[in-house]
């Protein structure tokens, strides 16, 4: 019989291992971008005043010990390690918290439901590691069974009292713990201590609600629950690619992009930035099967973060500092406590491109006291940047507005044009207002703006793309032979458009002007 | 016995830690200058009693300070990462100097090595700043959105800050314009702004809460400011739109389509409104009563097309005469400061309590004056209408809306001179020829770690005689009912 439980014991330890690495494993090649997605979009800082700020919540020790430990997801292996260990606590504390309600050999069936419950749980992208902290802490206090010993010999069972301790460590971690404690308690037929730890659950949030300015809803909850989730594969995916972009990896995100499995406005956003960004756009605008140049999207109270978060980098790129800042702003509204490593990171950047060095020293000053960006926050010092750094700030600033004036709504086109006015080698941004009226078939438009932007300047852009279109309007405007020569100096596009004109609408065309213009 | 031998280890690294705790200054090396502090306490003049003004070092590679702090009666030590007083050793040290002044002994253990600075002065007021403490909001600038958000209030005595509401307690409204009557909380009111709007009325415990918007008005009801006699409260009601600016220092333009003045009668729920300030061609905006409640102030804008002529949104400040027994205004408005003549505008009127001086914000353009960084406050003595800025406590960055203490010898105003983005709050007093002192950022127990990593603005501050006394959780109620209650315009 002992034998028989020991190699029970022996296996259920071996699975939970090679359970626990090949989840790790999962987590590190395809989910490794969710754990980036956790680590930028807080914020940790090592001090004093940033660490007390935990007390005036519920849940300050998950939430304190999850934030610290997410810092490091930055490291790629980090993540999958942490989040595996942690889901492995729950799971053994869940097990050993009912081994002693069920028979002994479903104890491992339990190990292992609980434990892919928790992983399913952590697929969700809004599942922070506070949550399995709270569960794990939660599980723990109610396994401990606080009995004292009175001087009569008699023992006084303060079980109940951990309830409310464990919402002030673990948060919502407190249920669990006041059900394990009052099973404990009615097993030893002692339900007035089980009631006792039931209503200690429920009361506590409604004593401290007003002490933590939550309603008792979110409350009870406290740091909130992960739903557990099929693998977000397609989020994972706009991650990797929104990632890529951010690390200034151009071609692998427009790499990453190709190889979405459903193209859609997102990926085709960075494909187009990324190609934007190498002086290519022309040349890949109708390489991509979606076409969204994010030119026609406007943010608001109600827009979805990713789309916040394409407006930031695409204002960034275009050198418009203002959208930009706003973009992160309302970015840093929807993250814990307004504010995240990436956005802390994108407004010191653009404070320094837009010269205003004390807002800039802000953002610097606080990323200084993180582990992670202290190094490019020193980097970054006005006054005191490195090299590469200053590289950057200067080609950006060069992009950016010059002069002032009102805006009232984010009508691209209009940002556009007041960029040219200020620099008209801004090719990033007169590739997307070229490209965007060209998406529209806008063709006059299209004219006017390659006349005023590119032939008035004496700067005219010879992209395949371009001249296409150029042939389109001369020949839709029966354009004299002067103008031709004065636009078209490509001898093979006259010699494609006389093609075309023969085969109007044949595949053979498809990836030309010509044919997105008639057929798509 | 036994437990000190079991645990002798325990106790001597206990020891070795506390003698690391409290490294004294030794072979000191003088050197000249004031220290460079946060907050900058140097020759201010600060209340008896207020919270101790802890402060670090600014300097590259503080280990350490030692601080001293002399009066004539008594003293005060600090020692450690930065300068952090006992609080009721500070209350005593200023209570036994009033009147007086504190000398500051700084020494800082820079990169191994003690140094000491020159000496500095806090001078100890020797009037009191009577109220409890501060009422303000505080929000992270979304410009569309917000998150967390409230109307917090702080103790000036210590560095108790308590929530009155907060936006996490409802469905994320916004919350904004708490005012109370002459510092008295008693009579207390704000805005709750979203979906389930109201104008909040708090007067002897009794809330009501009124319908945010009145159609009759065209808008909702804004910048609350009491009679003194606690029945009337003075609204303006505008139409707001927000703009960016896309170069330059200034982020953010706010201008109003229309804007009206209008007063809330709170016994006879009744707005009562004067063509004179319901203009067509004018905006009137921000309206102030007089001490005696004999005047309304506020200020006025010849209406331009916005946003073409943004620059040319300009306001002056006038007044106008209010009878409080029948709640009829005058029959003319006088130009009390002609600021468009300056080719600036004026914002934020407030009237000292006693009547003395009128404190306001002057920019270039606008009302929304803490987003122009040159905007200053300037003060104007009632007596004799001169106007002057009031360079001593102004910056290069925006100084913005102001309050006064109960006994009009304590400002408090917003300003962004830390870092030209997130406003802040500082203090100050007026001497008798109405001269303010240097003002002094509000204390925190680390007052660097607490503003380098705040993102939040604090606005429309106010002084406030004892704790609000407010009902949260029954307000959340009311907030989440919608039972508002409509307000009638006086025929």
């Amino acid at each position: 019989m002992k034998r028989s439980t020991k190699s029970y014991r022996g296996i259920i330890c071996i699975s939970g291992i090679l359970c626990c690495v090949a989840t790790a494993v999962y987590f590190a090649v395809c989910y490794p971008s969710h754990f980036l997605w956790q680590e930028q979009n807080q914020i940790f800082l090592n001090s004093g005043s940033w660490i007390a700020t935990y007390f005036g919540r519920p849940a300050w020790l998950s939430c304190l010990a999850g934030d610290w430990l997410t810092q490091f997801y930055i490291y790629p292996i980090a993540g999958p390690v942490i989040q595996t260990l942690a889901i492995a606590l729950c799971s053994a504390l869940f097990a050993k918290g009912i081994a002693g309600m069920i028979r002994q050999k479903t104890v491992g069936w339990a190990l292992t439901g609980s434990f892919f419950i928790l992983m399913l749980c952590s697929f969700s992208s809004s599942a922070t590691l506070a949550f399995f902290l709270s569960v794990a802490g939660g599980i723990g206090l109610g396994l401990i069974r606080l009995r004292i010993g009175m001087k009569s010999g008699r023992k006084v069972d303060l079980s109940p009292l951990l309830v409310p301790v464990s919402f002030w460590l673990f948060g919502f971690g407190a249920l669990l713990t006041a059900f394990f404690v009052a099973v404990s308690e009615l097993k030893n037929r002692q339900w007035p201590f089980a009631l006792c730890a039931v209503i200690f659950a429920a009361a506590m949030p409604a004593v401290f609600r007003g002490a933590y300015s939550l309603p008792y809803s979110k409350a009870i909850l406290y740091p909130g629950l992960a739903k557990p989730s099929m693998p977000e594969t397609k989020f994972e995916e706009r991650l990797e690619i929104a990632d890529a972009f951010y690390m200034r990896h151009y071609d692998r995100a427009m790499q990453k992009a190709l190889d979405a499995d459903n193209p859609d406005e997102f990926t085709a956003f960075y494909y187009y930035l990324s190609s934007a960004v190498k002086d290519s756009l022309p040349d890949h605008l109708l390489r991509y099967p979606v076409k969204s140049l994010g030119t026609l999207t406007t943010i608001g109270e109600s827009t979805p973060l990713p789309v916040i978060n394409m407006m930031n980098d695409l204002y960034f790129e275009l050198g418009d500092m203002t959208y930009a800042e706003r973009a992160a702003m309302m970015r840093n509204v929807f993250s814990p406590r307004n504010r995240n490593v990436r956005m802390m990171r994108r407004l010191a950047e653009i404070n320094l491109v837009s010269g205003d060095t004390l807002a800039a020293r802000k953002y610097l000053g606080i990323l200084d006291r993180t582990f992670a960006y202290s190094g490019w926050s020193r980097r970054h010092q006005p006054g005191n940047m490195s090299e590469k750094a200053e590289r950057e700030v200067v080609s950006r600033m060069a992009r950016s507005n010059k002069k002032d004036n009102i805006r009232l709504g984010d009508n691209c086109r209009n940002i556009l044009l007041e960029l040219l006015e200020s620099n008209p080698n801004n090719t990033i941004a007169l590739d997307y207002l070229l490209c965007t009226d060209l998406l529209l078939k806008d063709m006059d438009t299209f004219k006017m703006d390659y006349d005023t932007y590119c032939m008035e300047k004496g700067k005219p852009r010879y992209k395949d793309l371009y001249q296409q279109a150029l042939t389109i309007y001369l020949a839709g405007t029966e354009a004299p032979d002067e103008d031709w020569e004065k636009y078209i100096v490509s001898v093979d596009i006259m010699e494609a458009f006389r093609q075309y004109g023969e085969k109007r609408g044949n595949p053979a065309f498809a990836g030309t002007y010509w044919y997105y213009f008639d057929r798509q | 016995m036994k437990f000190l031998t079991q645990h002798r280890f325990l106790f001597i690294a206990v020891f070795i830690a506390l003698l690391g705790c409290s490294e004294r200054p030794k072979n000191v090396e003088k050197v000249a200058g004031e220290p460079p502090i946060f907050p900058d306490y140097a020759g201010v003049t600060i209340p008896a009693g207020i919270a101790p003004l802890n402060f670090s070092v600014d300097a590259e590679d503080v280990e350490r300070v030692d601080v001293v702090v002399k009066g004539k009666h008594g003293e005060l030590h600090s020692n450690g990462r930065y300068a952090d007083f006992d609080i009721k050793d500070w209350h005593k040290l200023t209570e036994e100097n009033k009147g007086g002044e504190l000398t500051v002994s700084v020494c800082a253990k820079i990169a191994g090595r003690w140094v000491q600075y020159d000496d500095f002065l806090i001078n100890v007021s020797a009037h009191p700043l009577e109220e409890w403490g501060l009422t303000y909001r505080r929000i992270a600038p979304g410009y569309e959105v917000y998150s967390k958000m409230g109307i917090y209030q702080r103790d000036l005595a210590n560095f108790d800050e308590s929530t009155i509401i907060e936006n996490t307690m409802t469905d994320g409204q916004c919350y904004n314009c708490h005012t109370s009557n002459r510092t008295n909380p008693k009579e207390f009111v704000f805005h709750v702004r979203g979906e389930h709007g109201a104008t909040m009325m708090q007067k002897n415990g009794e809330c009501t809460w009124l319908k945010a918007n009145n159609d009759a008005l065209g808008g909702s009801m804004v910048y609350p400011y009491w009679h003194p006699s606690g029945r009337y409260c003075a609204f303006s009601t505008n139409q707001t739109r927000q703009g960016f600016h896309i170069a330059g220092e200034k982020r953010l333009e706010v201008f109003d389509l229309s804007s009206d003045v209008l007063v809330y009668d709170t016994e006879k729920n009744e707005i009562l409104t004067d063509s004179l300030l319901n203009t067509k061609t004018w905006s009137e905006n921000t309206p102030v009563f007089s001490p005696d409640g004999k005047w309304l102030y506020f200020t006025t804008c010849l209406q331009k097309e916005y946003p073409l002529q943004y620059k040319d949104e300009q306001y002056n400040l006038c007044r106008i005469a209010f009878d409080e027994k029948t709640g009829r205004f005058g029959s003319e408005v006088d130009t009390i400061f002609n600021a468009v003549e300056k080719g600036k505008s004026v914002s934020w009127p407030r009237p000292s309590y006693d009547g003395r001086y009128m404190l306001f914000t002057l920019s270039d353009y606008g009302y929304f004056s803490i987003w122009h960084k040159e905007s200053d406050q300037w003060i104007m003595d009632l007596a004799n209408g001169a106007a002057r800025p009031a360079d001593e406590i102004n910056s290069p960055e925006a100084d913005s809306f102001h309050n006064w203490s109960d006994n009009s010898r304590w400002v408090v105003f917003t300003s962004r001179r830390r870092d030209g983005l997130y406003s802040h709050l500082y203090l100050t007093s007026i001497d008798n020829n109405g001269h303010f002192t240097k003002p002094f950022l509000l204390p925190q127990q680390n007052p660097e770690q607490y503003y380098s990593e705040s993102l939040y603005s604090f606005n429309t501050p106010d002084f406030s005689k004892t704790k609000v006394d407010f009902d949260t959780r029954k307000a959340v109620g009311s907030i989440l009912s919608d039972e508002r209650t409509p307000t009638n315009v006086r025929p």
